[in-house]
């Protein structure tokens, strides 16, 4: 093999793509696209959760049965009202023959919570009972409603007091191991998908490629140096982009903090890089065997629904047992879950790459001798 | 000058297979097509060879073989002593190939094209920048070196392809139209070359349909029809015979007949 040649047609091609701004634009855009959107999404998100924040001068309007005076709650509310300086509630009380009417106001907004408490005992002062209405529509009543639940509490004979030391909540975790490898695979091989059929495909159906097999090079020399800079391209842009996706994606959850270490995101990296060379040399193959870019691009198109698909599929079978890591692509994105979700082994994640880095030399095997069929390269 | 032939073409054939939908619409039970079949000759040094045919009579097929992008399913064909097929890549270092098939990169820069095509001939730098200029010069690329190719119109690209064929110095060149979308002054320019490089010694091929082309430059002719050699001859003869246009219709009616 001459080096030297191979390494022409390697500069050529990264000459090719970072020097077109369409080029460009399909490899970069997609992150910065996603990096952008999540973040306003997030702001919008955190705006929307702010906007239903009551302003702390509004005076609550709660109507409670004539059962429930002097029992309690009315103080509660106030002492609640007074420690969090906002303005006193306006507590009316009605007889539990009107609560139809009482309801009606609540409908209508112009109260904000009807409570009806029900005592049972001797000195007829324990709650049996508490029904609590309100208005989902309004801010505030659903504000007022959880206040009244933790106020009801003061009932109970007992008080559970929780504290969160986590930062991230189980489920948020959760999400986040299945939305992350979910975007980074679709970004990753949408990448793949604006390089490699342009850079085979399109040089078979503009006639560049007669030109250059009419040279010396061998075709293995061609596709050795064609691979490499389309590698190295998608390694550039699918860092990139998987970056901005790594970014962005906890904003859009709450600012969801990753709890990855150094380590987990070397091996997050790995992975990555590991899919993305399995991308590369299957996308490069079928555009080879397609004769023209829009052929290879309807060819490898659906594979963007396979691969959301199959990348939600760990989150759906349990895919953690060592016979999964051997099968290509399944075991990536289960390794990326089993990262995101801090539970991986070492093995498991050894063989899932070692598994794509055979595949992808199968590929590599098959595309040069795609490179070598006078049938398939000169038609 | 040496005389021995520098390209020998040995019984060549090309069989293409088809594919059922091709045997349907050819309305055909064969499974191959036969583009082309028993074409022998030989090519010596300073010689210009005229291919001449109508469409679709093999000649697109027969320069391919000849410039090693497919193999011949039967016969061979020799370069220098050396054989030329689809996997002997050195053998192309000698020749020079250009067809309207054959396109340049669009995004790329005449100079840029240049200078790459150079190195996967294994040129050096310096020889790719000293050939870049006299070819350059020689066919008017310079005004337009550094503008992307496809930007440039037809004749200004042709130029580039005629100067990126060249670049290795072939010892064989093989040109499909040379004067194609070229104006008056760049055909002559690529006529005056094409002489120039035979008395160089360079054995040159080229496939028209421009008869005066013929006459002015070829020291022989041959006429393929359906695949097969129809008539070859040198243009001595052929002038004697009432000049090609005449030699090729006839050839041509006689084969229809």
């Amino acid at each position: 093999m001459n080096f030297k040649r191979v390494f022409a047609v390697f500069r050529k091609e990264m000459r090719r793509f970072l020097t077109d701004i369409r080029m460009l634009s399909a490899l970069f855009l997609p992150g910065i696209i996603i990096f952008a959107f999540y973040m306003i999404l997030g702001d919008v998100i955190d705006n929307l959760a702010t906007s239903t924040t009551v302003d702390p001068t509004y005076s609550y309007k709660i109507a409670i049965n004539e059962d429930g005076k002097d029992k309690g709650l009315e103080n509660a509310l106030l002492g609640y009202f007074a420690l969090t300086e906002q303005a006193d509630p306006e507590i009316t009380y009605y007889p539990d023959a009107q609560l139809d009417e009482v309801n009606e106001q609540l409908k209508d907004q112009s109260l904000d919570v009807v409570v009806q408490l029900t005592f049972q005992g001797d000195d007829n002062n324990t709650l049996k009972d508490a029904k609590v209405f309100y208005n989902s529509s309004k801010a505030e009543s659903e504000n007022l409603y959880s206040i009244i639940i933790v106020a009801l509490d003061s009932y109970k004979t007992y008080t559970v007091e929780s504290t969160n030391l986590g930062e991230t909540s189980a489920l948020q975790q959760s999400v986040m191991s299945f939305v992350l490898p979910m975007i980074t695979v679709s970004l990753l091989y949408s990448s793949v998908l604006s390089l490699c059929p342009e850079a085979i495909a399109g040089e078979k159906e503009r006639g560049t490629l007669l030109s250059v097999l009419c040279t010396p090079i061998t075709p293995t020399e061609f596709a050795t140096g064609k691979l490499m800079a389309l590698s190295l391209l998608a390694i550039i842009s699918g860092s990139f982009n998987a970056l901005c996706t790594i970014l962005a994606t906890p904003q859009i959850m709450g600012n969801v903090t990753m709890n990855l270490s150094f380590g987990g995101y070397l091996l997050y990296f790995l992975t990555v890089l590991s899919l993305l060379l399995l991308f590369v040399s299957a996308a490069t193959l079928i555009s080879a065997l397609a004769k023209s870019t829009k052929e290879a691009t309807s060819y490898l198109g659906p594979g963007v629904a396979v691969i959301m698909i199959a990348a939600i599929v760990p989150s759906i079978v349990d895919c953690s047992a060592l016979p999964f890591a051997f099968i290509p692509f399944l075991n990536t994105c289960a390794c990326m879950q089993m990262i995101t979700a801090a539970s991986f082994s070492l093995l498991y994640f050894g063989m899932a790459v070692l598994t794509n880095l055979v595949f992808t030399g199968i590929f590599i095997f098959l595309t040069a001798k795609a490179f070598r069929s006078e049938r398939i390269m000169v038609g | 000058m040496n005389r021995d032939p520098i390209l020998i073409a040995s019984h060549l054939g090309k069989r293409f297979p088809l594919s059922r939908k091709q045997q349907k619409e050819r309305r055909t039970e064969s499974k191959y097509l036969e583009a082309v079949r028993d074409l022998s000759f030989e090519l010596y040094q300073g010689e210009i060879f005229a291919l001449l045919g109508p469409n679709g009579a093999g000649k697109t097929t027969t320069l391919r073989m000849l410039s090693g992008l497919i193999s011949p399913s039967e016969g061979e064909i020799t370069l220098l002593g050396e054989k030329i097929t689809r996997k002997t890549d050195s053998v192309r270092s000698h020749i020079g190939f250009l067809t309207s098939e054959l396109k340049l990169n669009n995004f790329f820069t005449p100079d840029y094209t240049f200078t790459f095509m150079g190195r996967l001939y294994g040129l050096n730098d310096e020889t790719i920048n000293n050939r870049k200029e006299e070819l350059f010069n020689l066919f008017g690329v310079k005004d337009f070196a550094f503008t992307k190719i496809g930007e440039l119109s037809t004749g200004m690209k042709q130029k580039v392809s005629l100067a990126v064929s060249l670049i290795n110095n072939p010892d064989l060149i093989i040109f499909d139209e040379p004067t194609n979308g070229l104006d008056i002054l760049a055909s002559k320019a690529v006529e005056n070359y094409l002489l120039k490089l035979k008395e160089d010694g360079k054995a040159i091929i080229i496939s028209t349909h421009i008869f005066s082309l013929v006459e002015k430059l070829a020291d022989k002719a041959l006429i393929i029809l359906n695949g097969a050699k129809a008539y070859e001859d040198s243009m001595a003869n052929i002038e004697k015979e009432g000049g090609i246009e005449k030699v090729f219709f006839s050839v041509y009616q006689e084969e229809k007949a």
